[in-house]
């Protein structure tokens, strides 16, 4: 195994965050070995999109949904990996009003990118009935493909790591 | 007959081969491009929701990933049997251009420059071309 130095997340990676590093590296400072080029925080953090605590009872995929551009993308529907991806880079698929697809890991302390969005978007469903869950959850299309879109090698999903 | 190989040939984004035949007058006879990569992105993008497509297949080459964004999104309209307005086509064609502003200082600066302003025989690029073939 080789010891992963330094994370350079995003795919691709935002030309900020490039900079970021081959400043590092030109100036000689190395940041701590292991360090991930980004923010501490879940892109939900910083983003600009109001909340409203609302619960959702429909899932629409990106073609479906002219989302409203203020309010929050999961708010509205659409699955957005926000609350399970780090941010730090630059939000430009929030701006462009399309919600975030996870590129970037998750933030620290989270193991499962997927399970901690399937948690998110579990919190925000507006049902009781059972029935009415298996609804909602059979609405969302390509279930591991949408969760663990850019982390699947290492998602609790197949057992990497638990 | 003579047989020309360039063997792995570089300034691209992955591997490549090239095999020219030469007859005996030392024109052109035959001639073999060839990639031997395997990536399976066909089999990848099977069960994934269709407007993915285009953001699964852009990863194939971040040299040229507008291109593969353009033929998804065209075989996508096809699945939806649509045929975008005039101002979406622009755009498109708009997109287009600048890949090719993009494609072109990506291929010259990471990989044509290092050995114009290397030299082809610099230590660390031959370094890199024996890892690629190897």
């Amino acid at each position: 195994m080789v010891n992963v130095e330094y994370y350079v997340p995003g795919c691709p990676p935002p030309v900020p965050i490039i900079s970021q590093v081959v400043d590092a590296l030109v100036a000689g400072k190395f940041p701590p070995a292991g360090t991930v080029f980004g923010s501490d925080k879940a892109l939900c953090e910083k983003c600009p999109r109001a909340k409203e605590e609302k619960k959702i009872a429909e899932i629409y995929r990106p073609h479906e949904i002219i989302p409203d551009a203020g309010k929050c993308l999961l708010e509205q529907g659409t699955i957005c990996t926000g609350p399970a991806t780090r941010g730090g880079c630059g939000a430009q698929c929030i701006d462009a009003n399309m919600p975030c697809r996870g590129c970037f890991p998750p933030p620290p302390g989270v193991s499962g990118q997927g399970a901690k969005m399937l948690s998110a978007l579990a919190s925000l469903l507006d049902v009781e009935e059972e029935a009415e869950v298996a609804r909602i959850v059979g609405e969302i299309f390509d279930p591991a493909g949408t969760f663990c879109r850019f982390g699947l090698p290492t998602a609790m999903l197949n057992r990497k790591r638990l | 007959m003579k047989k020309l190989v360039v063997d792995p040939f570089t300034r691209l984004e992955g591997h490549g081969r090239i095999d020219v035949f030469l007859d005996d007058d030392g024109n052109v006879a035959n001639a073999y491009l060839r990639m031997p990569e395997f990536r399976g992105f066909e089999k990848l993008c099977e069960g994934r929701p269709v407007e993915e497509l285009p953001r699964i297949t852009t990863r194939i080459c971040r040299v040229c990933p507008s291109v593969h964004d353009i033929a998804s999104t065209k075989a996508v309209d096809a699945v939806f049997h649509v045929d975008p307005p005039p101002v979406a086509k622009k755009i498109r064609e708009l997109f287009y251009a600048t890949r090719m502003c993009h494609a072109h200082i990506a291929h010259f600066c990471a990989l044509a420059a290092p050995e114009f302003v290397l030299g082809s025989t610099c230590r660390v690029l031959c370094q890199c071309a024996d890892k690629s073939s190897a």
